[in-house]
């Protein structure tokens, strides 16, 4: 019985010292008048240490640039600033809702954007190099309208989200952008008061960097490299 | 002393042996069981490092010779072990 475990422990070294050592190994657990379980364990045991001792390299390379790119990986998503979201909710009052294109053109009118990002200091670093036409533009594409399941076809719903990386201000901006929405002003606007917001905006929510998934994707690309470089040296080797 | 890769540089030191009889060899004169993977994880570092090397033989039954640097390294060992022992001794007032 325990032979036979033996002979299966043996297979379990890695193939080339089995191809070097195998035929003798086998020979001398053959002589070995009666072998117990300390000798099923000291052949188990050494198969493991052998494994290691065969892929070490491959697991020393994979483990030293697995953490590298964790390192790097984690580094660099620190260098990027925190991105936080606010949204909130707007739904039509009214079943007689006329198109949404001249409402959302005023809604999110330059002059708009550009009185918001006055009055709440936002974006001061673009501000300080770029004209502000480009500083509205790059506001404009981080607010985002999008359909909710809170309406019905009716009364359909739309959630106004803000991005920004300053938590102090983003849920003020963002109310104000559903406020703007929501109590068009304009005159003669056939959407005016058409529009309610539901609820205030919600707190400002982290949503990029993710450093958890940057961390791992840095971990499992470094670990891929150090694979990749191990099986190269063993093969110009 | 349970160094198996010294153990088994000793046991060659007196003539070529295989697996099997390095075994009995060291349990003989070192009183140490050395199981097959443990004996086989030594002599597989042992050869890699030059100390000991391979007959040519026709037998399943590998013998292993001790090299040139082996024996160095053996007596180098002993050496160092004989040190440790005589100052050992002196200090338990042995000497």
């Amino acid at each position: 019985m325990n032979r036979r475990l033996i002979t299966f422990a043996a297979r379990l070294y890695p193939a080339a010292w089995r191809e070097r050592y195998g035929e003798e190994f086998a020979a001398t657990v053959e002589q070995m008048p009666a072998p117990g379980w300390a000798v099923l364990w000291d052949v188990g045991r050494g198969a493991l240490k052998m494994q290691f001792q065969y892929r070490s390299d491959l697991i020393r390379l994979a483990a030293i640039c697995g953490a590298a790119g964790l390192a790097v990986a984690w580094g660099l998503s620190l260098r990027i600033p925190d991105i936080y979201v606010s949204e909130t909710t707007i739904q039509a009052s009214t079943a007689d809702l006329p198109s949404l294109s001249p409402t959302l053109r005023r809604a999110f009118a330059r002059s708009r954007l550009l009185a918001l990002i006055e009055r709440h200091n936002l974006y001061a670093a673009e501000r300080s190099r770029l004209p502000l036409e480009q500083v509205t533009d790059k506001m404009a594409k981080d607010v985002f309208l999008s359909t909710s399941p809170g309406g019905d076809k009716t009364r359909p719903a739309f959630k106004v989200r803000f991005a920004y990386t300053d938590p102090a201000v983003i849920q003020r901006v963002t109310d104000e952008l559903a406020a703007g929405f929501a109590l068009d002003t304009a005159p003669n606007s056939a959407a005016q008061g058409r529009f309610v917001v539901l609820d205030t905006a919600s707190r400002p929510d982290p949503i990029y960097p993710n450093r958890p998934v940057a961390a791992a994707m840095g971990l499992f690309g470094g670990v891929l490299l150090g694979a990749v470089w191990a099986v190269w040296k063993k093969r110009r080797a | 002393m349970t160094d198996p890769s010294l153990l088994i540089l000793a046991s060659l030191a007196d003539g070529d042996k295989h697996g099997y009889a390095m075994m009995e060899d060291i349990a003989l004169f070192a009183g140490v069981s050395l199981g097959p993977g443990t004996l086989y994880g030594a002599i597989t570092r042992l050869e890699e490092r030059g100390w000991i090397r391979p007959t040519a033989t026709k037998d399943r039954r590998q013998p292993y010779t001790l090299s040139a640097a082996g024996r160095r390294h053996l007596a180098e060992q002993l050496d160092s072990l004989g040190r440790l022992v005589s100052i050992g001794r002196e200090r338990l007032g042995q000497a």
